[in-house]
């Protein structure tokens, strides 16, 4: 009888630990932010022309990224010019990557810490960075 | 002698792990259904790309080399590997239905007769596409472009 009560007890304990688990891993739908931050950021390079100086509002996301422990601001967000790529990673592990198709380079990538204004005047954080022509070849069009 | 008791525990085991599975499945499906499917940027591409595409067109001289494929990409400012890789480009001139149409002025890609496949919207294996109709002097173009990228979760 008792080992019989151990079992069910374990049992239930392997259950909602893997439950935990999964739902530790959505945490808070990153992925989801994730795949909506890369899109619209990956929407504006498109956009954009070389010269072109772009600043944009990314609080939630990096208030999400320190509530996951993601290790520093810089990791979460990488614009890769030679994949012509962007990554955005809000939880420990994995990142979320999307390609744009503007011949560009995006160039002094930076996190500005609440120097921007959202409507209601609250300080903000930022993500800035300048679009100049493509400077690395890649022999594509030969 | 005790085998009616034996299997009524038995029965119980298997109930508690029914239930549990049932439990499971339910909880794996509320957070899949709360946090939704995620934002399906193929059209908003497809039409971006199709409107660049047409500035592009209308601000530069054309000439017969003007669609060859490393030039256009060039003069448009697309980076060839990646638009290759997601989208499907076809550029027509003077021709009634440019997605079945036998001879046009550049493609990129194939298969564009899915562009017009009415059932295949919300189906993640075919491109979403955009259409972009527009004369120049006395030239008529038609530009299809689809696509058919969708984000990626890697390791990092």
């Amino acid at each position: 009888m008792l080992f019989s009560n151990v079992s069910y007890l374990v049992l239930l304990i392997i259950f909602f630990v893997g439950i935990l688990y999964f739902v530790m891993q959505q945490q808070e739908g990153a992925g989801v932010w994730e795949d909506y931050y890369a899109k619209e950021i990956v929407k504006i390079i498109d956009f954009s022309n070389a010269g072109d100086n772009i600043c944009l509002d990314v609080h939630r996301a990096t208030e999400m990224a320190q509530k996951n422990k993601v290790n520093s601001f810089s990791e979460i967000f990488g614009i890769d010019n030679a994949g012509n790529e962007v990554c955005v990673k809000l939880g420990k592990g994995r990142k979320t990557c999307f390609s744009y198709f503007n011949k560009v380079d995006v160039v002094n990538v930076e996190l500005k810490l609440g120097e921007g204004k959202d409507e209601s005047e609250r300080d903000v954080n930022l993500l800035c960075f300048n679009v100049i022509e493509k400077q690395q070849e890649e022999g594509e069009n030969a | 002698m005790h085998k009616k008791g034996e299997l009524g525990e038995q029965v119980s085991v298997f109930m508690f792990l029914f239930l549990m599975f049932v439990i499971g499945i339910g909880i794996v499906a509320g957070v899949y259904i709360f946090f939704g499917q995620g934002y399906d940027f193929r059209e908003v591409e497809a039409n971006l790309l199709s409107y660049k595409i047409g500035e592009c067109i209308k601000e530069n001289e054309i000439t017969e080399e003007f669609f060859e494929k490393g030039n256009f990409f060039e003069k448009c400012r697309l980076n060839k590997g990646a638009v290759e890789k997601n989208n499907i480009i076809r550029i027509c001139s003077g021709v009634e239905d440019c997605m079945r149409a036998e001879k046009s002025l550049l493609d990129a890609g194939s298969n564009f007769q899915a562009c017009g496949f009415e059932g295949t919207k919300k189906n993640e294996a075919y491109p979403l596409c955009a259409t972009n109709e527009f004369s120049k002097g006395e030239k008529k173009f038609s530009i299809i472009v689809g696509s058919k990228q969708f984000s990626r979760r890697n390791l990092g």
